[in-house]
């Protein structure tokens, strides 16, 4: 069984920001947290299952010819 | 009361016949628009900076060759305004944000400038862009048909520029809909060739794998000398294409018959103003009318745009601004900060996630195309009118959406597949406000989009002479 996908909350965002060095202060936390976490639940209505076998778009133009 | 025959009202076309046979100087031509800029950008803000000096010296040598029987092309002495985001040489490319301020001036022309400014286009200006290309609102330019509301974006200043007559033709960068957003906010075309067809170099980056160069102006015509003027290859970018230039030439044919039209449904309807969409009801019986098969189809994958697009554009940007962030984040405006600083926390694995669902759209689109035997395909540029400057949302019926995503979803799926779009307008809502279409191609088959394009507008009724807008008419004070 695969655990809920759950919004980052504040001190994830806070945490996440430190380590790679973004700075981002207190005041900007929370708007950042709705930003991402809209985000990420929007990249999760892209269905794993639907991508299977599927490589990422690197080339960037399907052959058509 | 305008005089319509003035020199900044012509079409490039138009200008072009009058300089190759010596009615019209080029000086006079720069002069004429320089004046209209000087009239009129305290009230549409258009422009970011205007090189006065800069185009009366170049327009006075191409005088000189006009003189000498040197005609370099159909752009001879042609005004235009570069985006704010592509490197002119001496000037600061400034991308619309504070962040940027303080740089040196360009050390030399983005590619696609230099091969403007060679094919003999004066450049009297740099035209605003939303904040580092990323939005759809340009402030601080007004919509010239309303302006009270937005031109679009994030090439606003140039759709601006261009319904307002204050030059011939302009530039602009397309990640998710900039050049066709203000094409069609503003009423005039906008070409977003095939990915690669114009080099990216020199020109600032959004999302490297989205980017797409192209023009605006006020006629399909218009639109296909510039692009013509701005392909090829460049070894400045390593994504632009070797392929043979297309010839965008007009040709003798004037119907579509035997052309394979597809009109996809999913996602361009899912919320549309009623004016939109009568306008696409009465495209397609023009088209059809012009000898064209135009079938209905279903793209189901076409569902994920938005989720794709916004996790390539959020986990490029912020990679491509990564140092911005780091030392100049208080310069950036709030609303694109937070979309940088929230790119910059997205996991690799939802953005490898979102370049395989494009995968998925790109070859969905790819078996429509083949199956249906298709041509091109037709749909809304957008699925509103331009929203007012503060607005935030837009309301289909029971349905609410934000503005910017509401546009982008109807643009963004020709960004994620690659396809050449020529978006022209298709007329006017009640309340005056231009209404837009879209016709996108085969990869590389700009010819085609450009032919059911010029020929749409032939017979859509879309004024080809210079049209002021309305908001231009009700002699508003500057602000």
């Amino acid at each position: 069984m695969m655990p809920e996908p759950k919004a980052p909350d504040l001190g994830l965002v806070r945490a996440l920001a430190h380590v790679l060095g973004l700075p981002l202060d207190d005041a900007r936390i929370g708007a950042v947290q709705q930003i991402l976490a809209g985000q990420l639940a929007a990249g999760l209505s892209l269905p794993p299952e639907e991508l299977r076998g599927i490589e990422p778009a690197t080339v960037l133009l399907v052959a058509w010819e | 009361m305008t005089v319509l025959s003035a020199p900044w009202s012509l079409s490039i076309t138009e200008a072009a016949l009058q300089i190759r046979a010596g009615d019209l100087k080029p000086s006079n031509l720069v002069r004429s628009t320089l004046s209209r800029i000087e009239q009129l950008d305290p009230l549409v803000r258009a422009f970011v900076v205007v090189d006065r000096q800069g185009a009366l010296a170049r327009a006075a040598e191409l005088d000189a060759e006009q003189a000498h029987g040197v005609i370099r092309g159909p752009l001879h002495g042609i005004p235009i305004a570069v985006k704010d985001i592509f490197d002119v040489k001496g000037f600061a490319t400034g991308c619309g944000s504070r962040a940027y301020e303080g740089r040196p001036p360009a050390a030399e022309d983005s590619t696609a400038v230099a091969r403007l400014r060679a094919a003999g286009a004066v450049i009297v200006g740099k035209s605003t862009s939303h904040e580092l290309a990323c939005g759809v609102y340009t402030p601080p330019t007004r919509n010239p048909w309303n302006l009270d509301r937005i031109p679009g974006g994030s090439s606003g200043g140039s759709g601006a520029a261009l319904a307002a007559g204050m030059v011939l033709g302009a530039t602009g960068s397309d990640t998710g809909g900039s050049i066709r957003i203000p094409a069609a906010l503003c009423g005039v075309v906008g070409i977003k060739p095939t990915y690669g067809r114009v080099s990216r170099a020199g020109v600032a980056a959004l999302s490297w794998s989205l980017d797409h160069i192209g023009p605006l102006a006020r006629s399909v015509d218009d639109a296909a000398l510039l692009l013509t003027a701005m392909v090829g290859a460049d070894p400045r970018d390593r994504t632009a294409s070797t392929r043979q230039p297309p010839d965008l030439s007009t040709d003798s044919v004037d119907s579509l018959k035997g052309v394979r039209i597809g009109v996809p449904r999913t996602l361009f309807y899912d919320g549309i103003e009623p004016a939109v969409q009568s306008a696409v009801e009465r495209a397609r019986l023009t088209l059809v009318d012009l000898g064209a098969a135009v079938v209905d189809l279903e793209i189901p994958e076409l569902a994920w745009t938005l989720a794709a697009e916004f996790t390539i554009v959020l986990s490029e940007a912020a990679s491509y601004h990564e140092e911005l962030l780091r030392t100049r984040a208080q310069d950036i405006g709030e609303e694109v900060r937070g979309l940088l600083e929230a790119g910059s926390l997205l996991p690799a694995v939802q953005y490898l996630r979102a370049q395989r669902a494009r995968t998925r759209i790109q070859e969905a689109v790819h078996a429509a195309f083949a199956s249906q035997k298709l041509d091109v395909l037709l749909a809304p540029t957008l699925p509103a009118t331009a929203a007012m400057a503060n607005q935030a949302s837009l309301h289909f019926g029971e349905h609410e959406e934000d503005v910017t995503g509401a546009f982008v979803r109807t643009t963004a799926p020709f960004n994620l597949t690659g396809l050449p779009v020529v978006a022209v307008p298709a007329g006017l809502s009640p309340e005056h406000l231009p209404v837009g279409l879209q016709f996108a191609g085969r990869p590389f088959d700009e010819r085609m989009v450009v032919h059911v394009a010029r020929l749409y507008e032939r017979e859509s009724g879309w004024p080809l002479e210079y049209r002021e807008p309305v908001g231009l008419q009700a002699g508003e004070s500057p602000v």
